[in-house]
């Protein structure tokens, strides 16, 4: 406790057992709060140019994807034709990552605001209860230009320099000044509304809204933009026709979020590239916190970089693990013996490293010498960076493959190929060999198809410059055998080759007892084996191929487990605690904190020995709570009160009980109430009733 | 063109110059008949010698905006920064309006016209009896035109002079629409000459419009009205369609495919368009290519009409993006819905003992839960069958409960109780979802909603 130093007042959270490295997590939040002496650590600096590079590559790919619909959506506003009679109307169906929108919306505005030439504003349904604030926020917001970018005005007579009052704000002052401001220059500017929460809005001041403007799209160049998360179909079931039939609605799709997910996970945390890798379960626990809960590409970001900091944090190493390593090699030297011990410990493959050592004397140096160790991990830094170059090649090969098979249950895209090939050799894997099977079956075209994209992968992955030749060279081979496999398929005709296979004659009369289908079935055998068997040579090819390609996968695609000694440095596997931290459990905690306070409090006093114990010296609430839990729907408050003086004050008679006692159980079941966990029955009297099981 | 001409000529015998005028008059017709614009006729010819304002009722939601309005623009009181965007005064009250009306100068005579007069009724309910008689309080020579779409007789009792714009007939529909085919062909001019095809091309599809005479446009406005008359009389409506498929009928033209006078060949080439532009009537999608239009292109033909409502349903439900959890609390709040509380643990529990038999009595209704509306249902219950019917285990994380919100924010549920008192577990909620809409859901994440609803057992 007392290795708190924070300039906040406040309540903190302490972890069981390692309460340091959790307070530096949640100060790392707040830049103000880092220790100094953290600031400076070698970690931290990594950590944050290494999360500096990725937040870019995000971002860029982001805005890429945004890019095309918002190109669509910028010429729409630029040409837009506004003698129409109509009120012209953009709907961009977003997508119902809510978490994300405004954030979007807000990137939008600046872009709209840049490059056409447009006065924009964005209005939101808080601020819209009915049709006078709507409408008060909306005119508020395009004459003072609220969207931000104020400062690069070149014109300064443009802002206003009347200050409005609130009451003024209608829509026949906006004409007024849009008039008095712009009616000698050549080129006005639109004025663009957008609405990033459409569904929110209520519905009659929706229709009341869009009423009012189309009345005004004679005299103002005005522009709609809906923010729309379901579909476009919602637009009508809150819109009656009226109000429709005055709109032209323009539709402009967002690209969806999964889609997006996948982009940023095969360009920038499924590569060689990224300064550490997640193990196949903490994988699959932020894939399946954005999958199954909530589709917010911003809170996964948020979650990889937790687990980011945990990794670097927890494991000083990770630093060194990037292609530009060199500046950080000092890191290595500068190891505790204590650390040192703590690598020899925790790393499974460590261990096995040793025991294949032959020599004893090498043996024993690694286990006893640190600089041994050190020597082997700058060692094994770049063995382990080609283990993953290859690792994600392969990876990437494979979901080529197999990504148009037929009943398919490994999943073709890399976030699902990835945790079962990191945590199984995937060539034992019976779906695996199922896609394999499968493959035999595919035709020429399509093979030759697989295969080019294939070879333009290992192509593309061999200009990387940050390995040296000895990686590649590997590669190059492979790369060769694969071309000399496709000439050959591609030149291989369908004629059929004779394929020599060893003659076994059957013998058929051999035992008597047999039945007649078990005889059936051999005779089959027999005839199946004795014909000549006959493969076209296309087929012969193609076996020959997906063996040597089996091959290459089998050397590949090690899970980590069984990856170079000391791969477990680089690799995120703790994601229990840290699942914890990320996904919110409130009633969870509740219950933790109140049925046993220690866990939180780490007091000697309220250690529990089993978890039905109530100890006298816990706080009075976890008291109260503890006794509650042992009653049915319906509690007596007499009842519940004897029980608490029992404890409380080991008192037996029950009917004394201390005034004091009472009022600290009144403030113990208040304070129940207030967390939401009991409440007065209105049935009963002196009762209240449990709301939580 | 003549109805509106009457209507005009109606209007100027009621408000002649140097007469007295009536106290109000109420226009009323059906929506896109040309109301406004007999009003904008009438006061063009008028302008000598009436002052007028037109006032878009809708647009005033408070009194203050309605009064101001009119008072500005009978004293030429423009807004602007040299007076602060301050109108000419503050009106606040029917009284503070009266007196300043009554100011005005008496020589002169006045028309207020109001359209979408049907929203006054919402307002204030002197607005109405005030306005109607204007006369009588200040002593000009003024008069309120209502403009509305509903008849008077729901407006009010008092007697008043009515005049109604008649509906267009098919004929006046095509007579307006042709009206614009100079319009049209200097527009298709234009898009071809800014075309970046060969200057050839661009030659010999010029020629190609020239065929296209009025006579050509005459005969696709007979086929689009063939198929479009029956479903919509809206003139605007109709006119932008009209336009919208336009470019389907002449391209063949265009590229030489088909000659101009070839009415069979072009009319069969267009019916695709047509029928998939009357399935989308009213939705009123800008650009053709959007989503939605694409995955009806897909269907087949035949089949569309029968499968239509189910079809789109099912896009709904497809192009839906949500969360694997998310659509779980989508099923289960339907099946808290439509489902009675009582028979929960027979549904969703594995052992929930022996049915007693006892007598059926003969069935009342043969209602459906399905088909009666939603039922509410509280937070508890909703996670309680949710936890029921999803075979993994997961924890009440924050996670879980921000997707119900983020349902109710999306209107997939709605409260309807209870919606500031949530911790105390009062809350109730309401699905508001349709039987085919969560099969469909369903069907997407492998659950058969059927089988959990006690209707269909």
């Amino acid at each position: 406790m007392d290795s708190i130093n924070s300039v906040a007042k406040g309540v903190f959270f302490f972890k069981n057992g390692k309460s340091l490295k959790d307070l530096n997590k949640k100060k790392r939040k707040s830049e103000e709060l880092v220790n100094k002496q953290n600031k400076n650590q070698h970690w931290y600096i990594t950590f944050k140019d290494e999360w500096k590079i990725i937040e870019q590559k995000v971002e860029k790919i982001q805005s890429e994807s945004y890019g095309k619909t918002l190109n669509n959506l910028l010429k729409y506003i630029q040409d837009v034709n506004l003698n129409d009679p109509n009120l012209q109307t953009a709907v961009l169906l977003t997508g119902v990552n809510q978490t994300d929108h405004f954030k979007q919306f807000d990137s939008l505005s600046t872009k709209i605001y840049n490059n056409c030439y447009s006065i924009v504003t964005i209005l939101k349904s808080r601020d819209c209860p009915n049709i006078k604030s709507a409408i008060e926020t909306l005119v508020h917001g395009l004459i003072y230009n609220t969207s931000k970018n104020n400062e690069d005005d070149e014109n300064e007579d443009e802002s206003i320099n009347v200050k409005l009052k609130k009451k003024q704000l209608t829509l026949s002052v906006l004409e007024a000044w849009f008039n008095g401001n712009y009616k000698t220059s050549k080129k006005k500017p639109k004025l663009v509304i957008m609405l990033a929460d459409f569904e929110q809005f209520n519905p009659v001041v929706m229709q009341e809204l869009i009423g009012i403007l189309c009345a005004y799209t004679f005299r103002l160049p005005l522009i709609l933009i809906l923010g729309i998360a379901t579909a476009f179909k919602t637009l009508h079931n809150v819109l009656p026709f009226h109000i429709t039939s005055k709109i032209t609605a323009n539709v402009f799709q967002a690209q969806s979020a999964t889609s997006m997910l996948n982009q940023i996970l095969d360009e920038i945390i499924l590569t060689h590239q990224c300064p550490f890798f997640l193990s196949g379960k903490s994988f699959n626990v932020l894939v399946d916190i954005f999958l199954f809960y909530d589709y917010s590409l911003h809170s996964f970001i948020q979650g990889f970089k937790i687990f980011m900091l945990e990794q670097f944090m927890t494991n000083s190493f990770s630093s060194i693990y990037s292609p530009e390593g060199k500046m950080y090699d000092g890191v290595i030297d500068s190891l505790t013996h204590e650390e040192c011990e703590n690598i020899r410990k925790s790393c499974m493959s460590f261990r096995k490293f040793v025991e294949e050592q032959e020599d004893p004397q090498v043996r024993i140096d690694l286990i006893k010498n640190d600089d041994e160790l050190k020597k082997l991990i700058i060692k094994q830094k770049l063995r382990i960076y080609r283990y993953f170059y290859k690792f994600f090649i392969c990876l990437r090969m494979l979901s080529i493959l197999i990504e148009d098979l037929p009943r398919n249950n490994l999943g073709t895209l890399l976030r699902e190929l990835y945790p079962v090939c990191a945590n199984e050799e995937i060539i034992k894997n019976e779906d695996f060999k199922e896609c394999f099977k499968y493959l035999r079956f595919t035709s020429k075209d399509q093979f030759i198809n697989k295969l080019d994209k294939v070879i333009k992968i290992l192509d593309i992955s061999l200009t990387d410059n940050t390995l040296n030749n000895l990686a590649k060279s590997k590669f190059i081979k492979t790369l060769e055998k694969l071309q000399s496999h496709r000439e050959k398929i591609f030149n291989a005709g369908m004629a059929p080759v004779k394929v020599d296979t060893p003659q076994k004659s059957v013998e058929v009369t051999g035992e008597k007892a047999m039945s007649r289908l078990q005889m059936m079935e051999k005779l089959k055998e027999s005839a199946m084996n004795n014909a000549p068997r006959t493969v076209i040579e296309y087929e012969k090819c193609l076996i020959e191929c997906l063996d040597y390609l089996h091959n290459v996968f089998e050397k590949n695609l090690v899970p980590f487990n069984k990856g170079p000694a000391l791969v477990e440095l680089f690799i995120f596997s703790d994601y229990s605690s840290i699942r914890r931290q990320i996904v919110g459990a409130p009633r969870g905690a509740i219950h933790n904190a109140l049925s046993n306070p220690h866990h939180y409090l780490q007091c000697s006093c309220c250690e529990l020995k089993d978890n039905e114990q109530i100890l006298p010296s816990m706080p009075d609430i976890c008291i109260a709570y503890k006794l509650h839990l042992e009653c049915n729907k319906f509690i007596n408050l007499y009842d519940w009160l004897q029980a608490f003086s029992m404890v409380v004050d080991n008192n037996e008679d029950e009917e004394s009980i201390k005034p004091e006692v009472q009022a600290r159980f009144t403030r113990a079941t208040a304070e129940l109430q207030f967390l939401g966990l009991i409440k007065q029955a209105k049935q009963k009297t002196d009762h209240v009733m449990r709301l939580t099981w | 063109m003549n109805k509106i001409n009457k209507v005009v000529d109606k209007l100027i015998n009621l408000y002649g110059n140097n007469e007295p005028f009536p106290n109000c008059c109420y226009l009323y017709g059906q929506k896109s008949v040309g109301k406004s614009m007999c009003i904008e006729n009438f006061l063009e010819n008028a302008s000598n010698y009436i002052e007028s304002v037109i006032i878009y009722a809708n647009e005033c939601y408070s009194n203050k905006i309605l009064f101001e309005n009119i008072i500005n623009k009978f004293n030429n009181h423009e807004l602007n920064e040299a007076n602060q965007f301050e109108s000419f005064a503050k009106i606040d009250t029917m009284e503070d309006f009266l007196n300043q009306i009554s100011m005005l100068d008496v020589s002169k005579s006045y028309i207020i016209v109001i359209e979408k007069a049907e929203k006054l009724r919402d307002m204030d309910i002197n607005i109405i009896a005030t306005f109607s008689k204007l006369q009588e309080f200040t002593g000009l020579n003024i008069s309120c035109i209502l403009v509305s779409h509903i008849a008077y007789e729901k407006m009010s009792g008092d007697e008043i002079i009515e005049i109604h714009v008649p509906d267009y007939s098919k004929n006046d529909i095509t007579d307006i629409l042709l009206n614009r085919y100079e319009e049209v062909h200097e527009e298709i001019i234009k898009n071809i000459k800014k075309s970046n095809m060969k200057n050839e091309e661009i030659d010999k599809q010029l020629e190609a419009v020239t065929t296209m005479n009025e006579e050509f446009y005459k005969n696709y406005l007979s086929v689009f009205l063939n198929v479009f008359y029956k479903a919509c009389r809206d003139l605007k409506e109709l006119s932008f369609l009209c336009d919208k498929c336009y470019p389907s009928y002449y391209n063949p033209v265009l590229t030489g495919e088909i000659k101009s006078t070839d009415v069979t060949n072009l009319w069969r080439n267009v019916t695709k368009t047509l029928k998939m532009a009357l399935n989308t009537i009213y939705m009123r999608v800008g650009n053709l290519s959007a989503i939605e239009l694409k995955s009806t292109e897909e269907n087949d033909e035949n089949t569309f009409e029968i499968h239509q409502r189910t079809n789109t349903i099912k896009t709904f439900a497809q192009m839906l993006e949500l969360p694997f959890y998310a659509k779980y609390l989508l099923i289960a709040s339907f099946l808290a819905s439509h489902n009675d509380a009582k028979s929960d643990k027979k549904l969703f529990m594995k052992n929930h003992g022996k049915e007693r038999k006892r007598k059926q009595p003969p069935k009342v209704s043969e209602k459906m839960n399905v088909q009666f509306g939603p039922k509410s249902f509280t937070i508890d219950r909703l996670l309680a069958i949710f936890y029921a019917i999803l075979d993994e285990k997961v924890g009440l994380t924050c996670n879980l409960l921000s997707q119900i919100s983020t349902l109710v924010d999306l209107n997939f549920l709605t409260f309807v109780s209870g919606e500031s008192n949530l911790m105390e577990g009062t809350a109730r909620l309401q699905s508001t979802l349709g039987l085919d809409f969560v099969i469909n859901i369903g069907k997407i994440v492998g659950f058969n909603v059927k089988q959990y609803l006690t209707d269909f057992h």
